[in-house]
């Protein structure tokens, strides 16, 4: 059959030359000729060569005129061969397949859990130190800018340092969440219990289920909640230390004497030489008792002192000192109008 | 309100498949391409307006060419006034008269092949139509196209048998 097939195509390919004549004689008599089908050849043999007279008419332009005599609509009908609707619907359907998927399988979320201990910058720029086994899950970059507000998910313990933004910062642990502006605060989430410090700024630490009503936090306030208990610790500042000034012990040696003479009136008797160099000045514990007040200035290898004890008194013969160049801090009429001589201002 | 009166979509699609081969078919006795297009479209437009009276006895294939018949006369008719259309009218007249299904046919069939040439192989399409077209032997195919005699034999028995695939219970 297929070799008469291929006689009859040589018949007409040939046409009238002797070959598709010799063609045609061998066709006619094969037992397996088939008029019809000769006859189907032959028609679009001779048919096709009128197609020299064919016009192709622009059919968009005609029905575009007359869709404007008729007020019909003028979009263009065309007809989609059926193999190739077959292949935009497998491609559609191969897309609504990925889009599916990506749908399902997509997540807006980037995930980062720290092997060791990172810094990581958020989308906002704020950044996150992050302990050694923490995790962090927040929005991907342009939905995290898009979102009403800044959202990071903690596993762990972090400390964030936020930048200023009108957009509320909120860190969430599995039954807290803390809720700031701009601030540096450090949190630690392990299961249910959650701890949070402030370090910097206003921190809002709140129960995620209701559990309590969220507490401020003032820099260095601590607030941790282990799923039944709130426990706020407030940060209170070490008191600052009192400043006991230094003594005012320096005196010239005449107000020594004086105020010497007036205090231990029956005790301390100035000789005649007692005011040698009675204006340099010199430094001196009052505080102490006259015998100690004259072995100190005795001990002090700048100041001569020439003294004897009579029972419970003391005899002052001589004292002079080397000048120091030192300042007065105290004197006899400070003394005498009750200046208490350590806190004496300085003059 | 004729029962059977053409929706629109219905006259889109005998637009379609029918617009190609009225032109052509026009267009085999005026020699006017322009002006077998221009009564091809009034025909149409004619036929829509029309919708609602009219009650396709025969096919609407048949009524179509009926009314592009009488469009064309009318045309004809219209300028039988002027002197030089006067002669055209008469011979025309006469022809479109005797026009039957028969020569509507053969140009169906033409357009048939016309429309499976085009889904030939560029190749192949273009030894087809320099043969059956533009009537070269295959020598000056083959000369034209810088390949042997063989090669345009090969490609038109290619096409006849493609055709044949493509025509089989169309013609």
């Amino acid at each position: 059959m297929k070799r008469l097939e291929d006689k009859i195509l040589q018949f007409f390919i040939r046409g009238d030359s002797a070959a598709g004549k010799k063609i045609g004689k061998e066709i006619s008599n094969d037992p397996s000729f088939n008029q019809a089908d000769f006859d189907t050849y032959e028609k679009i043999w001779q048919a096709s060569t009128d197609i020299a007279d064919w016009k192709v008419a622009d059919e968009d332009d005609a029905w575009a005129k007359i869709a404007a005599q008729t007020g019909l609509q003028e979009t263009s009908v065309k007809r989609i061969p059926f193999w190739r609707r077959r292949s935009v619907a497998a491609i559609l359907l191969l897309l609504v397949g990925f889009a599916l998927y990506y749908w399902l399988t997509w997540d807006p979320y980037t995930t980062f859990r720290a092997e060791e201990a990172t810094t990581v910058i958020l989308p906002d720029s704020s950044s996150a130190e992050m302990t050694a086994g923490s995790e962090i899950r927040y929005l991907r970059p342009r939905f995290f800018s898009e979102a009403q507000k800044r959202e990071i998910f903690l596993e762990g313990k972090a400390v964030f340092d936020v930048v200023d933004d009108p957009k509320p910062f909120e860190v969430v642990t599995s039954l807290t969440s803390v809720e700031v502006l701009g601030t540096v605060f450090s949190y630690e989430a392990e299961g249910d219990n959650s701890e949070a410090e402030n370090v910097e700024g206003l921190v809002s630490f709140g129960s995620n289920t209701g559990a309590f009503e969220a507490v401020q936090l003032n820099p260095g306030d601590k607030a941790s909640f282990d799923g039944n208990e709130l426990v706020v610790e407030l940060y209170e500042p070490e008191p600052e230390p009192v400043i006991i000034p230094e003594p005012s012990n320096k005196m010239r040696i005449i107000d020594l004497i004086d105020i010497l003479s007036d205090k231990y009136p029956s005790r301390f008797i100035p000789g005649p030489g007692s005011d040698r160099s009675a204006s340099v000045v010199i430094e001196v514990n009052l505080d102490q008792d006259l015998v100690d007040i004259i072995d100190q200035l005795a001990a002090d290898e700048a100041v001569d002192i020439q003294y004897r004890k009579s029972g419970n008194s003391l005899l002052l013969s001589t004292i002079s000192a080397a000048d120091r160049g030192l300042d007065i801090d105290y004197s006899y009429d400070m003394y005498v109008n009750g200046v208490d001589y350590n806190r004496a201002p300085q003059q | 309100m004729a029962t059977n009166a053409l929706n629109q979509e219905a006259f889109r699609e005998l637009f379609r498949q029918h617009y190609n081969l009225l032109c052509n078919f026009l267009n085999s006795r005026t020699q006017d391409w322009d002006l077998s297009q221009e009564i091809a479209q009034r025909t149409f437009v004619k036929l829509w307006e029309k919708r609602n009276e009219i009650s396709f006895s025969t096919s609407p294939k048949s009524y179509l060419f009926q009314a592009a018949r009488n469009t064309l006369i009318d045309h004809y008719r219209a300028h039988k006034v002027a002197s030089d259309y006067a002669d055209m009218y008469a011979e025309e007249k006469q022809w479109i008269e005797s026009q039957d299904e028969e020569t509507i046919e053969g140009l169906s069939v033409t357009s048939k092949i016309a429309w499976a040439v085009a889904q030939l192989k560029p190749k192949t399409k273009e030894i087809f139509l320099l043969s059956k077209q533009e009537g070269l032997t295959y020598d000056e195919i083959a000369q034209h196209l810088n390949i042997s005699k063989r090669t345009v034999e090969y490609n038109m028995k290619n096409a006849l048998l493609k055709l044949k695939e493509l025509l089989k219970d169309k013609v």
